[in-house]
């Protein structure tokens, strides 16, 4: 072909190019723009840096263990200083909680109430004892609202805080294997309720030991009330030693069952002041004054219980009774968890002059007036979990721990 | 420092822009790299628990694993805000735009679990992918491209009623005509299902269209 052929001078040329203008990688047609705004999803407004998954891979690689290195994760805001406000909880604990799988972080633990809620009752005076009382502590407020790991915290330094009373006063731990005769309890219920008969109170529904002698579906005294399946009650004296100490250790927090004999003389000084109940051999403390109720007698107790939740959020408790039929039956935990809840601090007062006593909770162990009780059924408390590792099915492992302090005593010994 | 799976670093490689792609679109773009990582380090972690896991691949796939990350994070955000407002300090500074906010993902949420399976799929693997890659989507999804562009408009055209049953009807009212329109269920299924009498049902729903053809002419 010879190039004169070609010879185009002069004439116009179409010229054909491959392609043709490159639009801008983000551009979209304003329709489909406008599509998604009206569904509420963001136009990507640019592609990453170039060095993008580069440095996604490093952050991901860095560290001791890298894939669960959640510490590291807030070092991504430190390049945007100013979007760092955006995410407020840029922490390594909220990293942490992102980190887990959506499986894994279900909402119930997050929609935890506050550890400490305000007070309910009016009849709680969160000055009656300032040192235990933590919702009367400002300054444990924020941090306790922080992350329930900080409730837990104060629960393990209450625990703690009342093991090492209970070793430097004069305080009486009551554990679950303390002899118990077992057939003299409703006996003594029945006494006492014969001896000082209480109005009910609106706060006092749980049935008395005659209610409960009455009614025949009711558990006995000498049955275990979180039992699940009770069977066949075997004859006094047949019990096993382990059963004789379940019941040993529920009738002490049971109100109709406190007839454990390091109890009796304590029942004694009690029984003037003619409480509604009275769970746990309450030591008398003529000399403590608690708040309001000033002059007048006052028990002062803590109930430490431990107590577990499983997977399927239901709570197991040792350490109390508890006469309701859906809790009766303890789950196999499986899963070590906490239960960070509400601390309820009790501060019922008794009072001799007034001869008022506050009533008990509903259907768990009635609290004598004047205690402090941490339970999980209460409004407010808190409470640690044992890892117990057996499977599913196995018996579960149940550590109860309670312990009551003699202030009295112990302040005379200041 | 540890070695990255190969296959996650494969897969890193392959869409970890897609994967920030979507948080953007989500409205996450000022934390989309955090995200990002969020996801690869929980991937890493079950492919660790899990040897036989395989990584998401396709658009749908990538698009309901951001979301689930994303709201973990709405999630904590919320709690957050809430628990500085309960504290009594200061809340915590909303995004410039509204569209950014919450808001904005919750309607894209309520929108997307209502429409059809079907047009859901398509939808959220264009919105992934963009509407240049639709001939990708397309043989990502297993369809050809004129079935993908039929689709396609269907699921616009139904998400487009759906933003307009949310936007302009109280939710309830909005769950119940998305239910009747797009739950492919008689009207004696949703009144079983909610509660209500047919008629009520029936008559709820012409409220509903009355109110919504009324906004229609306003606005034309």
């Amino acid at each position: 072909m010879k190039t004169s052929r070609l010879s185009t001078e002069g004439r116009p040329r179409l010229v054909l190019v491959r392609g043709g203008l490159a639009d801008a990688p983000t551009a979209e047609s304003p329709d489909w723009t406008d599509f998604c705004h009206r569904i509420g999803w963001q136009s990507p407004a640019g592609e990453p840096d170039d060095d993008f998954e580069d440095r996604l891979l490093r952050r991901l690689t860095e560290g001791p263990s890298a894939y669960g290195n959640a510490a590291r994760l807030p070092v991504l805001h430190d390049r945007h200083p100013v979007e760092s406000g955006a995410w407020p909880a840029s922490s390594a604990l909220a990293a942490a909680d992102l980190l887990a799988e959506p499986e894994s972080s279900p909402a119930p633990w997050g929609q935890l109430t506050p550890a400490v809620e305000p007070a309910a009752s009016p009849a709680v005076e969160p000055a009656a004892a300032p040192a235990v009382d933590p919702a009367a502590s400002p300054a444990l407020e924020p941090e306790r609202r922080r992350a329930p790991w900080g409730r837990v915290g104060l629960a393990a330094a209450g625990m703690l805080a009342v093991a090492a009373a209970a070793a430097l006063i004069t305080a009486k731990v009551v554990s679950p294997s303390a002899p118990a005769t077992a057939a003299a309890v409703p006996e003594r219920a029945a006494d006492r309720a014969q001896q000082a008969p209480l109005a009910p109170t609106s706060q006092c529904p749980s049935p008395t030991a005659s209610d409960r002698a009455a009614d025949p579906r009711a558990p006995s005294a000498e049955e275990p009330t979180n039992k699940p399946t009770p069977g066949p009650t075997p004859p006094p004296g047949h019990e096993s030693a382990p059963r004789r100490a379940r019941v040993a250790s529920r009738s002490r927090v049971t109100p109709e069952t406190d007839s454990a004999p390091d109890t009796a003389p304590v029942e004694a000084t009690l029984a003037t002041f003619r409480p509604a109940s009275v769970s746990l051999a309450p030591v008398e403390t003529s000399h403590l004054d608690i708040g309001a109720a000033a002059g007048s007698q006052a028990i002062a107790r803590v109930d430490v219980p431990v107590a577990w939740r499983s997977a399927g959020d239901r709570e197991g408790s040792a350490g109390w009774s508890n006469t309701s039929p859906d809790r009766a039956v303890l789950p196999a935990p499986d899963s070590v968890a906490v239960a960070p809840a509400a601390v309820r601090p009790s501060t019922h007062v008794w009072s001799a002059a007034s001869d008022a006593s506050t009533a008990p909770d509903r259907g768990r162990t009635a609290s004598a007036a004047g205690n402090w009780a941490l339970s999980p059924e209460g409004d407010r408390w808190l409470g640690a979990t044992v890892t117990p590792t057996l499977p599913r099915g196995s018996a579960p492992a149940s550590v109860g721990v309670m312990a009551q302090l003699d202030l009295g005593r112990a302040f005379d010994k200041l | 420092m540890t070695d990255l799976h190969p296959q996650l670093a494969a897969h890193l490689q392959r869409h970890a822009r897609t994967l920030f792609r979507i948080a953007s679109g989500f409205g996450r773009r000022r934390d989309g790299e955090d995200i990002v990582q969020t996801l690869y380090a929980r991937w890493w972690r079950r492919m660790r628990e899990e040897p036989g896991w395989t990584l998401p691949e396709t658009y749908s796939e990538l698009f309901v694993c951001v979301r689930r990350v994303v709201i973990d994070v709405a999630a904590k955000e919320k709690r957050d805000r809430l628990r500085n407002a309960t504290a009594g300090g200061d809340l915590a500074p909303e995004p410039e735009c509204p569209e950014t906010s919450l808001h904005a993902f919750e309607r894209l949420q309520w929108i997307v679990s209502r429409l059809p399976a079907s047009l859901a799929e398509v939808l959220t693997a264009s919105l992934s992918a963009g509407r240049r890659d639709d001939a990708t989507v397309a043989r990502d999804l297993g369809i050809t491209l004129s079935a993908f562009t039929t689709r396609l408009f269907r699921a616009r055209r139904a998400a487009e009623e759906l933003a307009s049953y949310y936007e302009l009807l109280p939710l309830d009212q909005a769950t119940l005509m998305a239910e009747l329109r797009y739950g492919g269920k008689t009207r004696a299924q949703v009144a079983h299902e909610l509660g209500m009498l047919p008629d009520e049902v029936a008559e709820r729903s012409r409220q509903a269209l009355d109110f919504l053809e009324k906004n229609r002419r306003a606005v034309s």
